[in-house]
């Protein structure tokens, strides 16, 4: 069974779905960021932030328990920043609700009737429904099938007229699926002129008042059955390609509707509009802008670097789950290539940021595995081990290593480099069991048992975890555990030196080994710690 | 000649674009529009049933099967503008028709039907691909009986057809309406692209080395056997009886042990040139042979060749068929088929594949093809990599979800970096980077058989739950 849209609901409308999403899905949005597009199903819209809260409180109006408003948006922006992706957001947000049926509709042709355009919103399936209500209704109201009682009832009730109410009993109960689907044409005022033959009706008679009525009657419905209706006008810029003639009757319209916009409770309309220094509704028509200026809201351009960075930590999010690599730490560096790629464009926006981001994670991963490939060949004839760790001149290489590793290989990586500190330090090793995490060797006259471990998720659970399987009992023994940061604090006592290592204090331990300075033991668990013990 | 379907009305939505008249305009004055296929149409492979209930009376009425399918998304809209009784426009449209021609009609088992129209462009990742007239329209029927009620699809190509049932199955999980078929839409879209069946067999006399290999208490001495084999081409006698010895108890009885490997006597023949290594298996009476090393252990020649050929595809099919892989269901699978995903007939767009397993769960299939080498190495891994791309992925069709890469050995050129706790380690990477179509593969050994079973599991719920 679907959810039903709520406030509640929409409060999480733009929230990071990242979490949720499949690595299909993060494919698709990786690929749209490569080419410039807006996803299919946006899971993120950055930044936007006056936009996104000017959307959330006319969606809670809307939703409101207490009897919501109709509400028209339009949202404006600039070429490339993000318009089309906002409304899938919003679009594919209100899809998943069972309660909420949404359309996106595009203006092509030139002089679409305003009435036609949202009637095409209100599905044939809706329109029954809402035929089966009313017609459910009237049967019990008047306690039997007469046609003419049913009429006067539906009249009486809805303020349909004798043509309307007979169209909505054939759809409700005639049975016959032609005549059903011609009266549905009918009302959704999309029909061929042979199908007026059948109610005595002349075309004359579908004016806009006939529409706007059934409009109203659609708009009941959904508030009686705590349904809505969102419509979604893509490219409405559109417009300013058709004849004057015909933009200012779709104009006219829009002000006719927006006059009796109040009866519409359920139903919400938003346009989206790419602004032009060449037309703009308030001078094309200064009177529908008059009305409809406080319901619009902008879409920004991408301006500072702090816009820039939120983006890129959203695909970078993305990029590294997809392709199970680390580059969080190269970020200036990425960020650098991409602003200095940048450098000659004269209009700048969120598409040629998106694009260029993704081109130079592109570079840096292939960067990176070849690297990677070349560091392997040595491991190849090394067999990765000490003495090769030994003969490297920076931890370039060896932090390659850390980025590609599973958490397995992770844990070896740290006993191998525990084991170069052991050899910088003149110590004796006495056993390195990668496998077990414990490495016991000699320094200075004293016996160590450093026991280590790497794990995705440490937490306090993991670590007591661990404690419980060392049992040192030789009090002469000093006994280290190194361990991945986690939240919250130690609670138990632990009666054992414990080092509690992140990846940046990791990667200052790492570099320690390759600095020629002379350092004791301490200055290199310092490092590993870095303040946090 | 194709079918010629006249349509009456005035009013067909974008008929120039979507019907494309190649022999010569048939006729557009009088509100009549034909359009005209080109190819045959085989009907049984394009006819498709969906099955449709729901809780409510929602679906009272054939009006609700038109208005579901009206509900299916602005890519799919009618091109009738209400439906056509079938009965009617078989007779009106098929009666003088010869019974050797393609009927259109005849063979849609619903009361009414509509033409229904796909607008490409309005599908993501279709607005740039041109496509035929076939892809652009399909014949949608609606039919009621007491029991159920259903909407059938004639279609003259698969994209359609599979957009179509997709958007159907979305919609009706959506509005709680239950959607269901007899047949498998993936499968029968797989089956259009097989270009030849596997001919190899299975050996009646191999079959006895295959069925103790998939026995769990042998596995392992048959793969330390075979380890030996694959670098010398037999195994020295001593070494044998330790490998007995270690695996011989109270699950694994020698007679097995012994059945497959028998003994040969190993002579080194030397010439001016080279020495040559012979093995024969004139061996009248062990215990007249006085040095131990003269003898060797190897498979018969007739299972050497089944080994070195076809044992291990064999095995992993016969290992995926016989084991629960709980909560997914095995519903097909195809061993040894060669398909031309392209349907352009080019060779080396070719590619055969060793297993097409289908496996469902709670209503959703997933389609996997798995690779077998008996030895897995970085070069193989790449080059099945290579092939899958250029053949399979490059292809553009979704009909193969992921990609199992199995070995008996590995090479130590290949690094399997990941790990399932307790199960065994593994790799995996993303095929078709870049490109809109793009798989994940899985690289795994199998060590034992419970432990593979375990990682096909994991792999199984990784696709269901990511791809």
């Amino acid at each position: 069974m679907g959810k039903n849209l709520s406030q509640q609901e929409c409060r999480s409308m733009f929230s990071d779905r990242f979490a949720t999403l499949s690595m299909k899905e993060i494919g698709s949005e990786l690929q749209h960021f490569r080419k410039g597009t807006a996803p299919e199903n946006p899971s993120h819209l950055v930044n936007q932030v006056e936009a996104k809260a000017e959307i959330q409180k006319r969606f809670n109006s809307f939703t409101d328990e207490n009897g919501g408003n109709a509400e028209i948006i339009f949202l404006h922006g600039h070429y490339g920043n993000g318009k089309s992706h906002f409304i899938r957001s919003i679009y594919c947000f209100l899809s998943r609700y069972e309660n909420v049926n949404t359309r996106v509709v595009t203006l092509k042709s030139s002089g679409e009737n305003f009435f036609r355009i949202i009637l095409a919103c209100i599905s044939q399936q809706k329109i029954r429904e809402c035929a089966r209500f009313i017609y459910s209704e009237a049967v019990n109201l008047t306690g039997g099938n007469d046609t003419a009682e049913l009429t006067n009832t539906i009249d009486e009730k809805y303020g349909l007229n004798a043509v309307q109410a007979n169209l909505v009993i054939d759809i409700a109960n005639s049975g016959d699926i032609e005549r059903q689907s011609k009266a549905i044409a009918i009302l959704k005022n999309n029909y061929l002129s042979s199908y007026l033959k059948d109610y005595g009706l002349k075309k004359g008679d579908l004016d806009d008042g006939f529409y706007m009525n059934v409009v109203s009657i659609i708009a009941l419905y959904l508030q009686k059955t705590d349904q809505y209706l969102v419509a979604v006008f893509d490219e409405f810029e559109h417009v300013f390609s058709w004849g004057d003639k015909e933009r200012k009757r779709l104009f006219s319209e829009i002000k006719y509707f927006t006059d009796y916009i109040n009866q519409l409770g359920r139903m919400m309309f938003i346009f989206a509009i790419t602004d032009s220094v060449e037309w703009t509704i308030e001078k094309d028509d200064p009177a529908l802008w008059s009305r409809i200026k406080g319901e619009t809201c902008f879409i920004n351009k991408i301006e500072s670097t702090r816009d820039a960075r939120a983006l890129f930590q959203m695909i970078l999010k993305r990029y590294e789950k997809y392709h199970n690599i680390m580059l969080q730490d190269y970020s200036d560096d990425i960020l650098e290539r991409v602003d200095n790629s940048l450098r000659d464009e004269n209009e700048l926006n969120y598409r040629i940021y998106t694009q260029k981001m993704m081109y130079e994670l592109d570079r840096y991963r292939e960067e990176l595995y070849k690297g990677k490939n070349q560091h392997d060949k040595r491991d190849t004839l090394g067999n990765g081990n000490v003495e090769n760790l030994r003969q490297e001149k920076s931890s370039d290489g060896e932090w390659i290593k850390w980025r590609q590793s599973s958490s397995v290989s992770r844990k070896t990586l740290i006993a191998d480099w525990i084991e170069k500190m052991i050899v910088l330090l003149g110590g004796r090793l006495i056993k390195n069991s990668r496998r077990r995490g414990e490495i016991f060797f000699f320094y200075r006259d004293l016996e160590y048992h450093a026991y280590e471990a790497y794990t995705d998720y440490p937490s306090i659970g993991s670590f007591n975890s661990k404690l419980s399987e060392i049992n040192e009992t030789e009090d002469y023994v000093q006994v280290l555990i190194i361990y991945p940061k986690f939240e919250g604090e130690i609670t138990n006592e632990v009666k054992y030196r414990t080092v509690l290592y992140n990846e940046s204090s990791l990667h200052l331990f790492l570099d320690s080994l390759y600095q020629p300075n002379e350092k004791d033991l301490d200055d290199y668990l310092n490092y590993l710690s870095a303040g946090i013990e | 000649m194709g079918n010629v379907i006249k349509v009456s009305g005035t009013k067909i939505k974008n008929q120039t674009e979507v019907f494309h008249i190649k022999k010569g305009r048939i006729g557009t004055n009088r509100g009549f529009y034909y359009f005209y296929l080109q190819n045959s149409i085989d009907s049984s492979a394009m006819m498709y049933t969906c099955f449709l209930s729901s809780a409510g009376d929602g679906l009272a009425e054939l009006v609700d099967l038109r208005n579901v399918v009206s509900e299916l998304g602005s890519e799919i809209d009618f091109l009738t503008d209400v439906p056509l009784e079938t009965a009617v426009c078989i007779k009106e449209y098929e009666r003088d028709m010869l019974p050797q021609d393609e009927h259109l009609f005849h063979d849609v088992r619903a009361e009414y039907i509509d033409l229904v129209g796909i607008d490409w462009k309005l599908v993501p990742g279709q607005k740039e691909r041109r496509h035929t007239d076939e892809e652009r329209v399909l014949l949608v029927g609606y039919g009621r009986n007491a029991k159920t009620s259903y909407i059938v699809v004639k279609a003259f190509s698969f994209l359609p057809l599979t957009l179509f049932v997709k958007k159907l199955v979305d919609y009706g999980n959506k509005y709680s309406i239950s959607v269901s078929s007899e047949r498998n839409l993936r499968l029968m879209e797989l089956y259009v692209y097989r270009i030849r069946r596997k001919s190899e067999k299975t050996p009646e006399y191999c079959k006895s080395l295959l069925h103790n290999t998939l026995k769990e208490t042998y596995f392992n001495f048959f793969v330390e056997c075979f380890k030996k084999i694959d670098v010398y081409g037999y195994i020295y006698q001593d070494d044998f009886e330790s490998i007995k010895e270690k695996y011989e108890g109270k699950a694994t009885k020698k007679e097995v042990l012994d059945r497959h490997f028998v003994p040969y006597r190993r002579q080194r023949i030397k010439n001016k040139k080279q020495e040559l290594l012979f093995l024969s298996s004139e061996v009248a009476n062990i215990s007249g042979i006085h040095t131990i090393d003269q003898y060797v252990y190897s498979l018969r020649a007739e299972e050497m060749v089944y080994y070195q050929e076809l044992w291990f595809e064999d095995f992993v099919g016969e290992m995926i068929c016989k084991n629960d892989i709980s909560p997914f269901k095995l519903k097909q699978i195809d061993s040894g088929d060669t398909y031309n995903f392209f349907g352009d007939g080019k060779e080396n767009h070719n590619r055969e594949i060793d297993h097409l397993l289908c496996y469902e769960k709670d209503g959703n299939d997933r389609v996997i093809a798995v690779e077998c080498k008996k030895t897995l190495s970085h070069s193989n891994v790449k080059n099945t990599n290579k092939k899958n791309v250029e053949r399979i992925i490059k292809s553009g069709k979704q009909v193969i979800d992921a990609f199992f890469y199995i070995g008996c050995f590995i090479n130590n050129d290949l690094l399997l970096d990941r790990s399932i706790g307790g199960v065994g380690k593994y790799k995996t990477g993303v095929l078709g980077d870049g490109l809109d179509v793009q798989r994940p593969y899985y690289v795994f050994q199998i060590e034992d058989i419970r432990s593979s079973v375990e990682k096909m599991k994991w792999f199984l719920k990784d696709i269901f739950d990511n791809w």
